[in-house]
């Protein structure tokens, strides 16, 4: 069958994207920069803060300026809002409820969800739901006058994957992106695309949708060291994120990365990394408004050796 | 009441015609760089990928391409007073109604009157020129027409950018467009027809494009022309997004850097020149000078392929704008060699046919460039573009051979008739 074998070897497949990921000696330049010096070489703006209890005042205090200026213009609010960091959320809540700011007029899209292994959603009363701990710990905790409709909050789901993207150009796009950073750079659970057999451009990223993922390992062992004390088998295996295409059509983005030492690298690459696959979250860089918001001890340069 | 230039009354107006030709031509190119510098916004905003970037691009150049005949008939028809003055109006509102748009299609279809538009530009200018300068200024007269389109590149990142960042993409289109507008009123004031002027019209079709396809060298320029147009076109219209999208660049610093290699593109079209013919003047043969000129062109153009893998800016502006001397010398000794090679009477259906050349492997090129730049990086983008101005350098050894004046005269006797 000397044609068939022709065929298979002529089909067009991607080729390996050149020169795209980080050199090692350009990473380790990079992670040990001086703050100054990483500030000249920076192409997102970034803001140091003093520590995490900080960086959460700034956090929830960035999201109550949309939520008063959408008051001030009688507009509505289209926000898009990450779980991790959600200290934030507490203080937004409180805010509004003394302060009478109503959600009336304000719409959130959910960066992300758990799915089981399946790739279905998981329970809303699962402790890892997103949609869960949002509906619980933030919307139900308002003032029952201050709610918004509860149509205008919205999660990614599997089964209505384009819904999200949809209802975000019927409603004229997003004011303002709030996210994290994760340890390998991902933001929402847009993760390097890695895979030994399909690969995937920085433009095919940048203009990727909603869509379904088994999460990488480094993402689950994170999560099940913050969320369930090291046990990952406790951590949904799979999830729908947002895509980038969404996430960086919107008007600004502020993204908080504030784990200690252990975001010290990422933040670094983040903000004046090459833009590459490899860490999505150099994917904002170049946005008109993108900001970058770390405490000090994250934004320390690293220190490479055994302690 | 009718004078020649050569008379006091008319001498200060063709000095304000030619301002008004020189802001037309610096609108011009103003108007069709709002694209590429709004495009990093437009494209997220409008979910555009690069594939469909470079269709809209590509219908532009077919615009361009296209309308050469019909736009010059047009005004050889209406007369510059009119015709001009309706293109710029034409032009101006086409640029308005982009930042109306907001699909794939409407941009094709508003690309492509921009090009239909917009092309008929240098020709009017030209004719104007011919009609109002004596032949003694008309060099000069052309060098200040021509540096309106430097002067266009280089206020258009920062103009365009501000505008983007203050008022949106959509109003980046308005205000150059409201320009163009605002152009047509002096003109209509200030141009009257010109004095008659002692131009004898070249008698036409003695040499048919037939009988100048025949020959290799003519080939030769085509292909020089093919194979280093393209490249200037991917500066001009995919620069601002590489330096957004690659190298993470604000739009705040694309409008303080992206000028850069615009203005080393006009010293490296002013150079390219100067050094061709200073050579030429201390001795060298025009063949040696030219080809030496364009090795070292080609050269400078080879520091295109390592821009993706540099990461400082510096870096990579460095070796941008060297590139951007590098292809614009190319053009600007292609056009030296035409004019060394072909005699007059062929030479506009020469620049015409390496115009087609051009047109079409551009046209091309910005298709392939918005698939590969999708599909892969802008890696293989950068080595093309370093690396396609070598076929420059094949050409000329192959086809165009040595650089001395063609007998046409003496082929155009032997193989057609006089037309008359």
């Amino acid at each position: 069958m000397p044609d068939v074998l022709e065929r298979v070897r002529s089909a067009p497949r991607p080729a390996p994207e050149k020169s795209a990921g980080i050199t090692d000696s350009e990473l380790l330049k990079l992670v040990a920069l001086p703050v100054s010096r990483l500030r000249r070489a920076a192409r997102v703006k970034f803001r140091i803060v003093r520590d995490p209890p900080a960086l959460i005042e700034d956090f929830a205090q960035a999201i109550l300026r949309e939520l008063r200026e959408g008051h001030r213009r009688k507009e509505p609010v289209r926000l898009i809002l990450p779980i991790g960091p959600v200290a934030q959320y507490r203080r937004v809540v409180e805010v509004c409820n003394r302060e009478r700011i109503s959600w009336r007029n304000v719409y959130t899209f959910n960066m992300d969800e758990f799915l089981d292994w399946e790739g279905r959603p998981i329970p809303l009363e699962h402790p890892m739901s997103f949609e869960g701990y949002m509906r619980r710990e933030v919307f139900d905790r308002l003032d029952p006058d201050l709610r918004m409709p509860t149509e205008h909050a919205f999660f990614p789901h599997p089964f209505r994957i384009d819904e999200i993207s949809e209802r975000i150009r019927q409603l004229g796009g997003i004011d303002a992106c709030f996210g994290g950073i994760g340890y390998h750079g991902h933001v929402a659970f847009n993760e390097p695309p890695i895979s030994r057999w399909h690969r995937v451009s920085v433009e095919q990223l940048r203009q990727s949708r909603t869509r379904v993922l088994s999460l990488g390992d480094d993402s689950i062992v994170v999560q099940s060291i913050q969320c369930s004390g090291g046990c990952a088998a406790a951590v949904p295996p799979m999830a729908v994120t947002l895509g980038f295409g969404d996430i960086l059509q919107a008007r600004r983005i502020r993204l908080y990365c504030a784990g200690g030492e252990r975001h010290r690298a990422i933040f670094r690459i983040s903000v004046a990394g090459r833009v590459t696959t490899d860490y999505p979250s150099t994917l904002v860089q170049g946005h008109p408004d993108a900001e970058v918001v770390t405490d000090r001890a994250t934004a320390e340069p690293v220190t490479i050796g055994i302690r | 009441m009718r004078r020649s230039h050569r008379e006091g009354g008319t001498t200060a107006l063709r000095w304000w015609i030619l301002a008004l030709l020189f802001l037309a031509i610096t609108i011009n190119i103003l108007d069709r760089q709002v694209l590429s510098l709004v495009a990093p916004g437009l494209m997220t905003q409008l979910h555009i990928t690069n594939t469909q970037y470079g269709v809209i691009l590509m219908f532009f150049m077919l615009g361009m391409t296209i309308g050469q005949v019909p736009v010059g008939q047009a005004l050889d028809r209406y007369g510059v007073r009119r015709g001009f003055p309706g293109l710029i109006f034409l032009w101006s509102i086409v640029n308005m109604l982009h930042g109306a748009a907001s699909a794939v299609a409407q941009f094709c279809g508003l690309r492509f009157l921009l090009g239909v538009a917009e092309c008929g530009t240098y020709s009017a200018g030209v004719k104007v020129i011919g009609q109002w300068f004596p032949a003694e200024e008309r060099a000069f007269a052309c060098g200040i027409f021509n540096s309106g389109s430097l002067a266009g590149a280089i206020i258009a990142p920062p103009v365009i950018v501000w505008l983007m960042t203050r008022f949106g993409w959509r109003a980046a289109f308005v205000l150059p467009g409201a320009i163009g507008l605002a152009w047509v009123l002096p003109w209509l004031r200030v141009y009257r027809k010109p004095p008659a002027t002692e131009d004898k019209r070249e008698p036409e079709g003695a040499v048919l494009v037939r009988d100048l396809l025949r020959l290799p060298a003519v080939w030769g320029v085509i292909a020089i022309r093919a194979f280093s147009g393209p490249v200037t076109q991917f500066y001009w219209y995919w620069l601002p997004s590489y330096l957004n999208r690659a190298r993470g660049m604000s739009l705040a610093k694309i409008g303080m850097l992206a000028w850069l290699p615009f203005l080393c593109g006009a010293l490296g079209n002013l150079g390219g020149g100067w050094l061709s013919s200073r050579l030429i003047r201390s001795g060298w043969s025009i063949n040696r000078s030219r080809k030496t000129v364009f090795s070292l062109s080609v050269g400078l153009c080879l520091s295109a392929v390592l821009v993706p893998e540099v990461s400082s800016t510096f870096a990579a502006m460095t070796l941008l704008c060297a590139a951007s001397v590098g292809i614009n010398s190319v053009a600007a000794n292609h056009i030296g060699i035409l004019t060394d090679m072909f005699p007059e009477s062929v030479l506009a259906r020469v620049t015409g046919l390496t115009g087609v050349g051009d047109g079409v492997v551009s046209m091309i090129m910005m298709l392939v460039t918005g698939i590969v730049i999708d599909h892969f990086s802008y890696f293989p983008i950068f080595l093309g573009v370093g690396l396609f101005p070598l076929l420059v350098l094949l050409s000329l050894a192959i086809l165009v051979g040595p650089v001395r004046r063609l007998p046409i005269e003496r082929f155009s006797v032997c193989s057609v008739p006089p037309s008359a």
